[in-house]
């Protein structure tokens, strides 16, 4: 573990949410990224998962709002076959179906970790600066070599597990998808080009999105 | 050997009658409604047809004023030859984009042959099928303006490029066509010179390497020509009216938060890479491509959005594959469009605008059949045929409730629903005066034009006829229009209400209280598919 590593474990908005919030879960996630690469890595991201579904607030997915009833009843009249209509707009199958396209589009949208969301940011819903933008080449470039250098275990427990969690419980939860915080900074930090230049720009990037955060 | 050729050419030919039926089944009904841009230039058309003037009355335009957007002008008079055949209608100034959709297919398919990247042949076959009932596709080769053409033109181009790499001769076909993409879209203006560049950087060495470079150097001369009326237009406020699109006003204020830690000639740049790389990300996301879509209502089907939401997995691996096959040459050409196509359209402060962003539909499509490819590779033939068979049908079924039930009835509104409706009734009553309150909506006269079928030359009368003379440097447009036994403006209290006038808006445009107070009574309410109030007309 270089200087770098600590760098940007701790210089980015969400740990410092998350540890501002429950240092339970800021802690585990801190070391996860520390031991991804042994085993006790694997329980501390189990641990993760398990404080992610008890703290999101997790909707049923056949339970419509107002909103969504008001939606499927008008759909229902806009069909010329009512049994068709009652299929693709009222079976539960369906309606899951959905909802859970609605879970997975936000939990793979990269804007989400790394620019609070923007421009897509939800009506009623407080957006939080998570990773600097400055990373995301390398978050890329870092799952690139994760998948070349064959490690998939660690893809499987660090990032499908959880987000196939998150796009089942959904996104509704106050310190984010935090279960996929250990991957996100794994893969960006195998992909970061670990010179002094860099770690400049990154701090630099850092304040920005700090001053953001703040105004 | 013969029947396996025989299977791919009835499969490509199969594939050609499904976008036959897809982009030309009910295509002056779906989508309900017309949509302003489809309008402009249907109806600027007729009168090109008519008078070889536009609505302004300017002689056969360079490019056509519209509401002071100055639009390419390719599509409008390509719109001349289907009104001239099939008469004034939606169809008609739908036609030319569903024919430039269908044919598109020709060089994304020769795009993909040509490629030598694909391991199997049925990949060829799928990446087509995906392409041609891509809801992205779709979408624009039934919306009458020049979104589909410009891709075409775009496509093919790159195909002539790509073929041009091993003999320079076919250069000339392709500058051609992307010298007329600048004359079909706006953003073409801006893809197509980052394209070329970019191309001429990569691929230097083949290109400027070889012995006979005399197609290269008449391509260059060829491109050159055709440009001379966008040089020309670059001399003139119209060459960018849409300046406003863009991102200014954002930057400033974001720069001022962070020059709290950084000094403003560092926070002010920065502010702009983020604004910039927010935006430009929102076109590689997969919950832009495969699941939220375009957020205006008018540019985006219901529940679908520009793929389909399982295409995610093949795009996912697609990417993988263009990461690892980086050094070949195809990959490198795939490369540049990846990158640059959404350059323009990220450069505006949409989020994830489908129309600008047209063009990065090849390098999309592209790479989700790599991903495709990748996966065929690995099973059989029997398990491919299930796949395929599976995943086309339940494409298919999410497109017609998406695109066939929903959006004639949700997107109506969104797509200038009841102003035919409307237009009848000023027909059947030449002697009221109609006024029509545009507080609220956007600019109905050319649709009023269109649908009440006004002789053009009755229209050019009606417009401010120093237009013509100022034509490329009078940018302000005046939404009030007064032809026929019509005006377009706000509703004014104290001068418009008198005997035989009726008063149109939306529902907001007149209260019950001002109904009362002003003695006027209901005559008409025009209601959108799902019940909702578009137009209500009120007379003394």
């Amino acid at each position: 573990m270089t200087i770098y590593f600590f760098l940007l474990l701790f210089l980015n908005l969400w740990v410092w949410k998350l540890l501002s919030v429950n240092i339970l879960i800021a802690l585990l996630a801190i070391l996860a990224c520390i031991f991804h690469k042994n085993k006790i890595g694997i329980f501390f991201i189990l641990l993760l998962i398990i404080l992610q579904i008890r703290t999101t607030n997790f909707v049923p997915f056949t339970k419509l709002s107002e909103n969504e009833k008001v939606i499927q009843i008008r759909r229902m009249r806009e069909y010329e076959n009512p049994r068709i209509a009652h299929v693709l707009e009222e079976r539960p199958e369906f309606i899951i179906f959905y909802k859970l396209q609605t879970n997975i589009s936000q939990a793979l949208d990269p804007n989400f970790y790394f620019f609070a969301n923007h421009p897509r940011e939800r009506v009623g819903v407080n957006e939080f600066e998570k990773f600097s933008y400055l990373l995301l080449p390398f978050f890329i470039n870092g799952f690139y070599i994760l998948v070349k250098n064959k490690k998939y275990f660690l893809i499987l427990t660090f990032l499908i597990i959880p987000l196939t969690l998150t796009s089942i419980i959904g996104l509704n939860n106050p310190l984010g998808p935090f279960s996929l915080f250990p991957f996100i900074f794994i893969a960006s930090y195998e992909g970061f080009i670990k010179k002094p230049i860099f770690a400049l720009l990154y701090i630099v990037v850092f304040l920005q999105v700090l001053a953001y955060a703040l105004a | 050997m013969h029947s396996r050729k025989l299977i791919y050419i009835t499969s490509f030919i199969a594939i050609l009658l499904l976008g036959v039926f897809l982009y030309f089944y009910k295509l002056g009904d779906i989508p309900k409604g017309f949509y302003i841009d489809e309008a402009l230039p249907g109806y600027n058309a007729f009168s090109i047809l008519k008078t070889g003037k536009d609505e302004y009355g300017k002689f056969m335009p360079l490019f056509f004023r519209f509401y002071g957007s100055y639009n390419q002008p390719l599509y409008t008079y390509l719109t001349v030859l289907s009104v001239w055949k099939f008469g004034l209608s939606v169809f008609s100034v739908r036609f030319v984009s569903a024919v430039a959709g269908l044919l598109s297919i020709f060089p994304f398919f020769g795009i993909l042959y040509t490629s030598g990247i694909l391991k199997k042949k049925w990949s060829l076959l799928a990446g087509t099928l995906l392409f041609t009932i891509s809801p992205w596709l779709i979408l624009y080769s039934r919306t009458g303006y020049e979104i589909s053409l410009s891709f075409l033109l775009f496509t093919s181009g790159v195909f002539f490029a790509w073929i041009g790499l091993k003999k320079q001769k076919y250069f000339i076909p392709s500058i051609i066509f992307l010298s007329l993409t600048t004359y079909a879209s706006y953003a073409g203006r801006f893809v197509i010179p980052l394209f070329v560049i970019s191309f001429l950087i990569v691929f230097r060495k083949k290109i400027f390497s070889s012995k006979n470079k005399k197609y290269l150097y008449l391509s260059l001369i060829v491109g050159f020509i055709t440009q001379i009326p966008n040089f020309w237009l670059m001399t003139t406020p119209a060459f960018f009216p849409k300046s406003d699109l863009l991102y200014s006003s954002i930057v400033p204020s974001q720069a001022l938060k962070s020059s709290r830690f950084l000094p403003y000639f560092i926070s002010y740049p920065l502010s702009f890479i983020r604004e910039f790389l927010s935006l430009y990300l929102t076109y590689f996301s997969p919950r832009s491509l495969f699941f939220v879509g375009d957020p205006d209502l008018q540019r985006s089907i219901p529940e679908l959005a520009t793929f389909y939401f399982w295409e995610v997995i093949p795009y996912a691996i697609g990417l993988y594959v263009l990461i690892k096959e980086k050094n070949k040459n195809f990959i490198k050409l795939l490369l540049i469009l990846f990158l640059i196509t959404p350059i323009p359209a990220a450069l505006t402060k949409d989020p994830f605008s489908t129309h600008r962003a047209i063009m990065a539909l090849l390098p999309f499509s592209i790479i989700i059949t790599l991903g495709v490819d990748a996966v065929v590779s690995k099973f059989n033939k029997f398990v491919n045929i299930v796949l395929t068979l599976f995943f086309i049908s339940i494409s298919l079924l999410f497109l017609w409730r998406s695109y066939f039930v929903l959006m004639p009835h949700e997107r109506a509104r969104y797509w200038g629903y009841g102003v035919e409706e409307l237009s009848q009734i000023i027909v059947n009553n030449p002697d009221k005066h109609f006024i029509i309150d545009t507080s609220r909506i956007k600019p109905p006269y050319m649709n009023l034009a269109f649908f009440t079928k006004l002789n053009p030359s009755e229209f050019q009368k009606s417009v401010n006829q120093n237009i013509k003379n100022n034509y490329y440097t009078d940018l302000e447009f005046n939404n009030y229009y007064k032809f026929a036994n019509l005006e377009t403006k706000t509703i004014d209290w104290k001068t418009d209400l008198y005997k035989n006038v009726v008063l149109v808006g939306d529902q907001l445009a007149v209260s019950d209280g001002q109904a009362k107070e002003h003695g006027l009574i209901k005559m008409f309410e025009i209601k959108d598919p799902v019940g909702e109030v578009i137009f209500v007309g009120y007379e003394k």
